[in-house]
């Protein structure tokens, strides 16, 4: 029943159709356009991943300390097994979609816990060959391994990400179930869960500057896993092999056989009845704009794929500003470094910011997320461009005030003249209205209404990829005028051209968004 | 024989979902359940398919204890969701012999009913497709279907008749009158009251998580039509 199961499982979450689309699946152009972005991106990923792995080899094969390689590739896959446990485990263990389904079956229920965790680890896997096999192969490649160390190396690599998978997976059913009964429990949810991420990554970043040698060492010495890893497959050694994978089979049935009643009643309890409200609602009157906007402020904040996947560059640039105004020192580092390499401090914030607003991409992806609802909107008497204003206008709700605030304190760090200042501050409105009216415009080429989870809209559509890549494309252009055909003129009249340039195109792509809204609206069909 | 004794569930330990329902069905009985939306309809058919628990009370089919015996007494039954969400990247086929598969039903006796009701319901073109493209009746058929596929002894439908066209309309109450009379229970909720009046042998009427009528149909009538009596109730 387990395999029959999971290959029931993998056909659903890994069909063609599934991850692209039904239109991307039948039309050869999105076809092949999906997959050349999916062999670039893969192949820049992996590239990159092999390249720092290499450098990292040789250096580590020259103090013959090739064995941290080892580790390395044992904390990632466990770290991506933490990952994939806290943001997957609601819809796979607690709250899983099929309940109605599958509740009805002759299954058992230990079956049905067994075949979903092998799902998830299918997709740490996934994941685990662009991050971290890349690794591997260097390793392989300066160490020269026998076959019998590739064989202790795979069931090992097979069960490392568990522990961590499931702890993943308490720690965000807690952050569930304490925010559960609040007032907006799912943006709660939401923002807990960005905020634990954030803060685990600071954590780690900072561990040792943070946490005391004593206490690292005694994290050292308890986890014995990360050394028996290193030890089963460098020296072939038979009992750190066996109590690894005795341990980590353990935890996994461990689970499987205690976790399964309890989640079977998790599941149970989630259909909640509609709650009764006796208190009178006060009735308001806003603009249909204002109606929109607020309905994707719900959109963004509910869905937590959504919040996190566009919203988490906003909070970075953020975060480094603030860290930028708070440790002055860092910036005396970085205007040395960038008067060595002769590049304008100007540049250096147009390009991070640049970056950070390629992954605000909301509009690329909010007329998707519609999916069904697009059906009930096209019923209403809303002119087109209403809508496709309120996308823009909710994006840039979101990225000015930002853009603003991190512009106004980078300037005041680099000490730039007030012109350049002002220069610099219009530069960068107009890259966050150009940005989010060329997100909308994919969006409208590329719709993907057919989704089950928003994941498919917000991280596999073509529409979000194009839209990062799209986004990058955008500053390496004006980059690329900045640093050759402009490279003789002045910051401030590099910058005049920039903005003469973005003007053009937000002109251009507005014009013929007011004039064909309603012809692009027409054509998107569910 | 399916036995409900005092079956009581609150969701939030305030409000009865259902509150000492009582209910036995006979093998044969073709038994229609109304009332308005939120009546507890949908928690006692969720609670006799076993995704449910109750609170209190119990549920057996033949005498198999839906709490203390779940995998055997499933065995036994199937229960058809009013908005089936079916994995709809499988084709209607293979979500079929999915369904099978769990029920271990031969080859040779998948493909006869396969064809039987893929035929009745005007399914079998489309069965090759990704229920994703499926329209809300044509799931509905893929339901029923794959429902019918083990020969339950006891069917539990939700609301079977929304979104169905009519010819499947009336295949589909052909087919429960040809299986009541096979031997098998089957029990349904439905707000047609014209179909439920006509249809069933016997009625169960719930109303704020209570049984408030039960007994054959006839009975439960005594010279007035369904409509009638609900107004009357509601």
């Amino acid at each position: 029943m387990y395999g029959l199961l999971l290959k029931t499982f993998l056909k659903e979450r890994l069909s063609i159709h599934r991850l692209f689309g039904q239109k991307i699946a039948r039309s050869r152009f999105q076809s092949f356009l999906m997959v050349g972005l999916l062999i670039y991106a893969f192949g820049v990923t992996g590239f990159s991943s092999i390249f720092i792995s290499y450098e990292l080899g040789l250096g580590l094969q020259a103090i013959n300390q090739l064995s941290s390689m080892l580790f390395n590739l044992y904390s990632q896959l466990a770290s991506l097994g933490f990952l994939f446990g806290f943001f997957q485990a609601q819809g796979y263990l607690f709250q899983y979609k099929d309940f109605d389904l599958l509740g009805t079956l002759p299954i058992s229920q230990k079956v049905i816990v067994a075949a979903k965790l092998t799902m998830m680890l299918v997709f740490v896997y996934l994941f685990a060959m662009i991050m971290v096999l890349p690794t591997y192969g260097v390793w392989w490649y300066f160490s020269n391994p026998s076959i019998i160390q590739v064989f202790l190396f795979i069931p090992m690599y097979l069960v490392t990400p568990i522990p961590l998978m499931l702890l993943g997976s308490f720690i965000s059913y807690g952050i569930r179930k304490l925010t559960q009964r609040l007032i907006r429990a799912n943006v709660l949810q939401t923002i807990f869960s960005v905020l634990f991420i954030i803060s685990f990554a600071s954590f780690s970043y900072g561990l040792n500057q943070w946490v005391p040698s004593s206490v690292l060492a005694w994290f050292e010495s308890i986890d014995v896993f990360g050394d028996w890893f290193i030890d089963a497959i460098t020296n072939l050694a038979l009992l750190p092999f066996l109590g690894f994978m005795a341990i980590h089979g353990l935890i996994l049935f461990g689970f499987i056989w205690l976790m399964s009643q309890p989640l079977l009643s998790m599941n149970q309890q989630r259909t909640l009845g509609p709650k009764v409200e006796y208190k009178k609602i006060p009735i308001k009157t806003m603009s249909i704009y204002r109606h929109l906007l607020v309905k994707e402020w719900h959109r963004f904040i509910g869905t937590s794929i959504y919040f996190i996947n566009t919203g988490f560059g906003l909070v970075m640039l953020l975060a480094a500003t603030l860290v930028a105004l708070f440790f002055p020192i860092l910036i005396g580092d970085l205007n040395r470094t960038l008067t060595l390499i002769g590049i304008q401090p100007i540049w250096f914030i147009f390009a991070v910011i640049g970056f950070s607003l390629s992954t605000v991409y909301t509009p690329a992806v909010s007329l998707s997320l519609e999916g069904k609802n697009l059906a009930m909107l096209k019923t209403l008497p809303i002119p087109a461009l209403t809508i496709f204003k309120a996308k823009i206008g909710f994006n840039l709700w979101l990225t000015l005030p930002v853009v603003l605030l991190t512009t106004l304190i980078a300037l005041t760090i680099f000490s730039l003249t007030w012109i350049e200042a002002m220069l610099a501050l219009v530069m960068l409105m107009l890259l966050a209205i150009l940005l989010s009216i060329f997100f909308l415009y994919l969006n409208l080429f590329f719709p993907r209404f057919d989704y089950h989870h928003e994941v498919e809209v917000v991280k596999q559509s073509l529409a979000a990829l194009l839209a990062v890549f799209g986004g990058f494309a955008w500053m390496g252009l004006f980059l690329w005028l900045v640093f050759f055909p402009l490279a003789t003129l002045t910051p401030s009249l590099q910058m005049m051209s920039v903005i003469l340039l973005e003007g053009l195109a937000i002109g251009v792509m507005s014009l013929i968004l007011i004039r064909r809204s309603d012809y692009f609206y027409h054509q998107l069909t569910i | 024989m399916l036995i409900i004794k005092h079956a009581t569930k609150s969701y939030d330990k305030k409000k009865l979902a259902l509150s000492d329902v009582s209910i036995t069905i006979q093998p044969c009985d073709l038994y229609g359940f109304v009332w308005h939306n939120g009546a507890g309809k949908t928690t006692l058919l969720k609670a006799i398919a076993g995704i449910h628990q109750l609170d209190q009370g119990s549920i057996t089919f033949q005498g198999l204890d839906v709490s203390q015996d779940a995998l055997s007494y499933k065995q036994h039954l199937a229960y058809v969701p009013d908005h089936p969400d079916l994995y709809e990247q499988l084709s209607g086929r293979q979500y079929m012999d999915f369904i099978a598969d769990v029920f271990k039903v031969s080859l040779t006796e998948r493909q006869i009913i396969i064809d039987q009701y893929g035929a009745s319901f005007e399914m079998t073109p489309f069965l090759k497709q990704p229920i994703s493209t499926y329209s809300h009746g044509m799931k509905q058929k893929t339901a029923l279907i794959a429902a019918l596929i083990h020969k339950p002894k006891l069917l539990l439908l939700d609301e079977p008749f929304v979104g169905l066209d009519p010819k499947a309309s009336y295949v589909l109450k052909e087919t429960f009158k040809q299986m009541t009379q096979a031997g098998m229970s089957i029990f349904f909720s439905s707000h047609v009251l014209e179909v439920v009046e006509k249809l069933t042998n016997k009625i169960a009427i719930i109303k704020q998580g209570k049984l408030i009528h039960n007994g054959l149909t006839k009975d439960v009538l005594a010279n007035q039509n369904l409509e009638s009596l609900f107004l009357e109730l509601s």
